[in-house]
């Protein structure tokens, strides 16, 4: 039976070579794909039953690896929404029919509809932190939507909270009650005014005419008027109704800081929008002129996104025009119990299997996941040297096997013509 | 690291290099411009062996920056004074000059006695009347032109605030630009640059100080503190007058609704343009003005006529001087404001108006008919008691306005060379102030671009360095290539 075996033999190994040669060949065609992970062979023995008279020989077959745990290398581009991953995890994205699956290829750009869409054409996945209506679910890919730009309006945010820090000067001379701002007189007396920028619900702007006068030795009254009702100088008599708050501020006479009111903060109603709390803890009364240190509140005008940037823990920030930001999403990244057994599919993406085990979902940056890169691409794991070198062993192998199988049809030949 | 890893490090040092060449040569290129700041490419590591430039910094120094605004705004306020100073110098003379008040009071004091040793001279006489003439035409010359300095000074803080509007609505677009652009990451240097020239122009115009905030975004204040911008540019208003009268101050100039600099002003800017156009309209020239008024009132204080009667019943009246509220005599001690302005010799002893220049010597000028007033009652030609009087009331102390920040009792003569020498100190100490601001100023402008300024030198360093790196990368790449190439030749 042995010169059959030797045949038979000779061809698995020539078999096993050209699985070689295959994944060589597939390896150095994806030598340039974005999150390909490479391929590879391993042989093994199938070993036939003989005795110890006889040597039976057995043959070998392939088992195809790939490397999907393999950290590829970057390159780095202009693109905020191309993404990269360092660390274990993968992108959570879904094809055209909606099936989830996993990849490490960010090649992203928002689509037709704002959907962010990979180079295959599938869309990545996320929790919407816009209006908090993803489900986190730590096993599956249920509650991820994809991530999008559509839901990203203009917005307008109105002012709440700002600082107004000023120095008032210890020298000012008392104002008298009937001159004092609150008192909305054309007489109107004061140190010191400043106007602050506000934003309504509505993104209109609201400016907040602040005066500060004196009343007495350290105690001074804020006034807080809005600045539409104002004179046509600009100033005072304000129109009825403009008056929005008025304080009365005390302080220390030894060290010029603030003692009253407490909380040290002025509560301000904007007209149309939210209440502004306006800080004025570092207000001091010292020997120097009206100074104003800081004096700003938020808010913003209406404004449209201008582009997204993506944090290294997956978080989709949405930036305005004007420079705010928001929160739009969370991109999660997906693990596995055994990557390298995930079934890879067409696309760059990954299905998770029985061998494989079961999907683990969490936030970048976290138990081992791994960061994401924005600007940067995965490399494939590819090293064209070493496919070169397993080239040519598979080469030189192949050819080693076809001699072998050569010889035992030369053996069968003289075997043949024995009967003559 | 494998072959492929190896090209891409080289290819990223490649990018980063022309980057950063890039840079060099915006730099080389602004080397002459004095807003330009030296501008850096910071370079960092990226994961996975590369290089990448992380962001472009310029090398920008707030406190200088903050030094080299306040001096100038304090320098351009000495020089805007400074310059009216000058300006009234020349055009209203020094005491020697011909032209002066002091020099021609002097003249007509000196034809006076003249007249008194030949009071019979008609011809001296009419001497007399002339040098009181070209005295009355040399007040109301330089009324003119301290009149013509005050409009052209309120002319020019019209312009002024439009500059200043300009200049804010153009700050707006670039605060903008850089609110939004550091938010992104994106390159805002050069808007940087052009945000601090903005200020130094604004700085030009009007005292400042500038609070920057979070996201690059700056409020500006005038140095009295009132907003002037702040996410939006707050207005600044000016109503020019069209003819500044004497006695009238220039409207005041209000920013955000206050008023920062004219009369009624709360929060009192101190440096700028403005503030030294203001100090000039409504102070020096104003000051200098009520001193020529009560030049002219003393004049005429000085030369007035009183009642001869026996019992005298009827007021004094106004002689060889008159004004428009002859024959009544302004109130003693208090300025007339535009007094010099009107101030002229009585017809009635002008001979070219058919007046008689012997009515100095013989009184009754400010009513010829009216034998009260007449001095010379006997009707001699030889008569000089009176013109003796002239003479020694222009040297006689009388009571002066305190406001016009002069002697409250002198001769008119004294007064009048008291007003020169106020003018002239002045010019003097705001001259030695001006040269000492603008030294400070330009300190503070080399300290500036010293600090912030491209250096030729540092660049063509830096693009030698440049050009090595490039060179050893563009090796990498090679080497790289010759190795596949070897080992591609090994597969036959």
């Amino acid at each position: 039976m042995g010169l059959y075996g030797v045949m038979t033999t000779s061809v698995s190994g020539m078999s096993v070579q050209s699985d070689r040669m295959g994944t060589v060949a597939d390896n150095i065609a994806n030598v340039n794909t974005t999150g390909y992970k490479g391929a590879s062979t391993e042989f093994a023995t199938l070993i036939a039953q003989g005795s110890v008279a006889s040597y039976v020989p057995g043959s070998v077959s392939t088992i195809a690896r790939r490397a999907v745990s393999a950290q590829g290398d970057f390159t780095y581009t202009k693109s905020p929404t191309d993404l990269g991953i360092s660390g274990e995890g993968f992108f959570m994205v879904q094809s055209a029919a909606g099936t989830p699956y996993l990849t490490r290829a960010g090649a992203f750009i928002p689509d037709a509809n704002g959907d962010l869409i990979n180079a295959a054409g599938f869309k990545l996945l996320g929790y919407n932190l816009l209006d908090g209506s993803s489900s986190s679910v730590i096993n599956s890919a249920a509650g991820l939507q994809v991530v999008s730009t559509a839901g990203l309006g203009m917005k307008a945010t109105p002012s709440t909270a700002g600082a107004f820090h000023v120095n008032l000067p210890l020298e000012a001379a008392v104002t008298p009650a009937a001159n004092l701002p609150s008192a909305n007189g054309a007489t109107a007396a004061y140190s010191g005014k400043t106007s602050i920028v506000t934003y309504d619900n509505l993104g209109r702007q609201v400016t907040l005419d602040i005066y500060a006068a004196k009343t007495a030795d350290n105690t001074w009254e804020y006034s807080v008027y809005n600045a539409e009702g104002s004179s046509s100088t600009g100033g005072f008599p304000y129109a009825a109704g403009s008056q929005l708050t008025t304080a009365t501020l005390s302080f220390d006479a030894t060290t010029g800081k603030l003692t009253a009111p407490v909380p040290s903060a002025l509560s301000v109603n904007i007209p149309g929008g939210a209440t502004l709390t306006l800080d004025i803890t570092k207000t001091t009364q010292l020997a120097a002129a009206y100074t104003p240190e800081t004096a700003s509140a938020n808010g913003s005008p209406p404004t449209a996104v201008d582009r997204l940037e993506i944090s290294n823990d997956g978080i989709v920030t949405a930036v305005y025009a004007d420079g705010s930001r928001v929160d739009a999403f969370k991109i999660p990244l997906a693990k596995v119990a055994s990557p390298d057994n995930l079934t890879a599919i067409s696309g760059n993406v990954f299905a998770t299997n029985k061998s494989s085990g079961d999907l683990q979902l969490g936030g970048a940056n976290s138990g081992g996941l791994g960061q994401v890169i924005s600007g940067a691409l995965e490399n494939s794991t590819i090293d064209l040297a070493s496919e070169l070198t397993s080239m040519v062993q598979a080469q030189r192998n192949y050819t080693a096997n076809s001699k072998v199988f050569q010889t035992g049809t030369e053996l069968l030949d003289v075997l043949v013509n024995l009967v003559r | 690291m494998t072959l492929t890893q190896s090209i891409g490090n080289a290819r990223s040092s490649l990018s980063t290099v022309s980057e950063q060449i890039s840079v060099v040569s915006q730099n080389i290129a602004r080397v002459n411009d004095a807003n330009a700041t030296r501008k850096v490419a910071n370079v960092m590591t990226v994961l996975g062996g590369g290089v990448g430039v992380a962001s472009i910094s310029r090398t920008a120094n707030k406190l200088l920056l903050d030094t080299y605004l306040s001096a100038n705004s304090n320098n351009q306020t000495q020089t805007v004074i400074n310059a009216a100073l000058d300006q009234l110098e020349n055009t209203v003379g020094e005491t020697d000059a011909d032209t002066s008040p002091a020099a021609l009071i002097a003249k007509l004091s000196s034809a006076l006695q003249n007249y008194s040793t030949t009071p019979q001279n008609s011809a001296v006489a009419s001497t007399v009347v002339s040098a009181a003439q070209s005295l009355a035409a040399s007040l109301n010359s330089a009324t003119q032109a301290v009149t013509s300095l005050r409009n052209r000074a309120d002319n020019d803080i019209a312009t002024s605030v439009s500059n200043i509007n300009d200049l804010l609505s153009k700050f707006q677009k670039l605060n903008q630009t850089i609110v939004a652009g550091s938010s992104s990451g994106t390159d805002i240097t050069d808007a940087l640059d052009q945000r601090d020239a903005v200020l130094k122009q604004l700085s030009t115009e009007v005292g400042i100080r500038t609070v920057v905030r979070s996201g690059g975004d700056m409020a500006i204040y005038t140095d009295s503190g009132v907003t002037l911008f702040d996410k939006t540019p707050r207005q600044v208003t000016f109503a020019p007058s069209t003819n500044l009268s004497p006695s009238a101050v220039g409207s005041p100039i209000y920013a955000d609704g206050v008023p920062i600099a004219g009369t009624s002003h709360t929060m009192s800017i101190s440096s700028g343009n403005l503030a030294g156009l203001v100090e000039v309209r409504d102070n020096i020239a104003l000051t200098y003005q009520s001193q020529l008024d009560e030049i002219a009132r003393g004049l005429i204080e000085a030369t007035a006529e009183t009642d001869q009667s026996a019992t005298p019943t009827l007021p004094a009246a106004a002689g060889l001087f008159t004004y428009g509220g002859a024959p009544a005599i302004p109130a003693s001690g208090t300025v007339v404001a535009g007094l010099a302005g009107s101030i002229k010799v009585n017809p009635n002893v002008d001979p070219a108006q058919g007046g008689d220049p012997n009515l100095i010597r013989d009184g009754g000028i400010s009513d010829p008919g009216n034998p009260a007033y007449t001095y010379n009652s006997s009707g001699g030609a030889a008569y000089t008691d009176r013109i003796q009087q002239l003479v020694a009331n222009l040297n006689t102390a009388r009571a002066f306005d305190g406001a016009s920040q002069l002697t409250s009792s002198a001769s008119v003569s004294d007064y009048a060379k008291a007003s020169v020498s106020w003018l002239e100190a002045l010019r003097q100490s705001a001259s030695s102030e001006a040269e000492s601001r603008q030294t400070l100023a330009d300190r503070a402008s080399s300290a500036l671009s010293r600090e912030t300024g491209v250096s030729l030198d540092e660049e063509m360093t830096n693009l030698l360095a440049l050009e090595r790196t490039f060179q050893a990368s563009s090796r990498l790449i090679n080497t790289v290539d010759n190795m596949f190439a070897s080992l591609l030749q090994s597969i036959s």
